[in-house]
């Protein structure tokens, strides 16, 4: 069929009942991508408006968190650390289970936050979802720096450098990437759930303390009696915590059986999150 | 597959006079309420509920915000949509903006379509005007490269001098409006939608934006307005959708179904309840 007005065809579009397929969705976001960055810049904001020291608390939490975690599992209860400092093997751990709670947290809670944008905008959902996470992030590069710091320092008082280099950097970098992965997996069922119920929020906190303890963040898996073991081998964020520990510090071992078992758990909970949140999309914003 | 208007639309589109916006049969039912769990069996849920551990459920009631709507906008011209409250103007415009999907019926179009829809309340009130700008047109689905070139041009026709470089928290609702309109009109829209704006702002500016609505009608650009401001909508528009209760009274030449209105048929004032949407009464 050969029409004079071919440009103008191309720009024909239509708008029917049902849902468009995610895969669509997917390709818009490059024509969105400003909204990304809006949305991550708001979400950044939001942390600390209204706040006397402003940007001064994305330094002084982690600094908190990690200052008493060392004095109280390092020094009172004595958790061992592979003949690691316990300041900066909790630092690690804490750096990557940051990344995962904290982006987990801030994707249940991107739609509900943006609710106002929603009602009056149209773009792809699932770039709050995206963008929210920001904060975490952020966070994580700041403690990226202070890990280097620290290492540094370790390196100057005692002559011995922690940080390895090198091949183990991927298997580093790639926790990382399926750390974020599995949170947006998890997020995209929980931001949708939340937007009827804000049960979700409440129950979610709870549940990731527990998750929290059930991952060997504090301690190293090498820690776990035998017969718990297959705890930290069915939990899809106990092999990425253990890898990114590897891949900085060069302890413990990869453990390919449980990293597979948690690839797969991240494609399969991931795929079947898509699917969710894009099926999902017209019955949840109709009532947030 | 092929819908017989779309078909019609694109056969007259080869020979110049197109439709810009083709609305057949479209249908929205919002769901109300909450539905009882299922996985529960249905004595814990009375009893959790008795003792007041559960949200009360409502039934679930469905409000028809529109019932079969069918009508077809001209490329180029201004079609005004006018009817009481609830009568489901602004959930067309939301659907038209893909903000909600139909319950049923579709929608064909041609062209890039801008929504003004209340964008402006979505702005970071922490910056200034000119901050905001480009966020503006992030939410509107305008790129970036368009508008770039044009910030004077925005300022100048939003018409707030200084107060641009003022945080927006400062700024009443009209100055944002206005601000919203101008950077979705140098979007080039091929079709705008518009809720409620013309009584929204002072006389001199509604003069302005409508001189511009039909200054580009002649370009080509197509314009859906929701309003309450009658006299305006006769004077602008082409033609005059008029909805009541989600159902479509009358469409056509804005003179006659203008007229229409202000008489009110009383068949239709009669049985809608004060224009109320059904779901509502039931």
């Amino acid at each position: 069929m050969t029409r004079p007005d071919r440009v103008a065809l191309a720009d024909e579009w239509i708008i029917e009942a049902r849902v468009p397929s995610f895969v669509s969705r997917l390709g818009q976001l490059g024509a969105y991508r400003d909204m990304i960055r809006y949305t991550a810049v708001r979400a950044l904001e939001k942390m600390y408006s209204r706040t006397v020291l402003g940007r001064l608390w994305l330094f002084i939490r982690p600094f908190f968190e990690v200052v008493v975690g060392t004095v109280i599992f390092g020094n009172i209860i004595g958790v061992q650390s592979e003949n690691i400092p316990y300041f900066l093997f909790f630092l690690i751990g804490m750096t990557i289970w940051n990344l995962f709670g904290g982006s987990l947290m801030w994707i249940t809670r991107s739609l509900e936050m943006n609710h106002g944008v929603l009602k009056n905008a149209y773009f792809p959902r699932v770039i709050l979802p995206l963008g929210n996470a920001a904060p975490a992030w952020t966070n994580f590069g700041i403690c990226v720096v202070v890990i280097v710091l620290t290492s540094v320092y370790y390196y100057a008082a005692e002559q011995r450098m922690y940080l390895v280099a090198g091949l183990r950097t991927l298997a580093a970098i790639a926790a990382v990437a399926l750390t974020a992965l599995l949170a947006l997996a998890v997020g995209l069922w929980t931001s949708v759930l939340g937007v009827n119920a804000r049960d979700v929020r409440f129950a979610l906190g709870y549940a990731t303390q527990f998750w929290f303890y059930l991952t060997p963040v504090i301690y190293p898996v090498s820690v776990i009696p035998e017969r718990w073991r297959w705890l930290a081998k069915a939990n899809p964020m106990a092999p990425l915590v253990e890898t990114f520990k590897w891949g900085m510090l060069g302890v413990g071992h990869l453990d390919w059986a449980s990293l597979s078992v948690s690839v797969a758990t991240i494609v399969v909970v991931l795929g079947a999150g898509c699917w969710f949140f894009n099926r999902s999309d017209p019955a949840a914003f109709d009532r947030i | 597959m092929v819908q017989p208007a779309g078909v019609e639309s694109s056969r007259v589109g080869s020979t110049g006079v197109d439709h810009s916006v083709h609305v057949r049969n479209l249908t929205k039912c919002y769901r109300v309420g909450y539905r009882k769990p299922k996985f529960v069996p249905r004595v814990g849920v009375t009893v959790l509920r008795g003792c007041g551990l559960l949200r009360a459920a409502h039934e679930t009631k469905d409000i028809w915000a529109l019932r079969d709507v069918s009508f077809t906008v001209k490329r180029g011209s201004i079609l005004g949509i006018i009817g009481p409250a609830g009568a489901g103007k602004t959930t067309l415009l939301r659907i038209l903006a893909r903000i909600t999907l139909p319950t049923a019926g579709h929608v064909r179009g041609r062209g890039r379509v801008l929504p003004l829809l209340g964008v402006e309340n979505s702005l970071n009130t922490d910056r200034s005007g000119r901050d905001n700008i480009m966020l503006c047109a992030a939410l509107s689905g305008i790129p970036r490269d368009r508008i770039r070139h044009c910030e004077g041009d925005i300022v100048d026709f939003a018409g707030i001098g200084d107060v641009i470089d003022m945080p927006l928290k400062r700024y009443s609702s009209e100055m944002r409006l206005r601000l919203a309109f101008s950077v979705v009109m140098h979007g080039q829209p091929d079709i705008l939608l518009a809720d409620e704006m013309l009584a929204l702002v002072d006389e001199g500016f509604r003069e302005r934006a409508v001189e511009r609505l039909l200054q580009a009608g002649k370009s080509g650009m197509t314009t859906l307005i929701v309003s309450r401001d009658i006299p305006t909508i006769a004077r602008m528009c082409d033609e005059v959708l008029w909805l009541n209760a989600g159902e479509m009274v009358s469409c056509g030449d804005a003179a006659t179904v203008v007229n229409e209105y202000q008489r009110g048929r009383p068949d239709v004032a009669g049985t809608r309840n004060g224009g109320l949407p059904r779901g509502l009464l039931a």
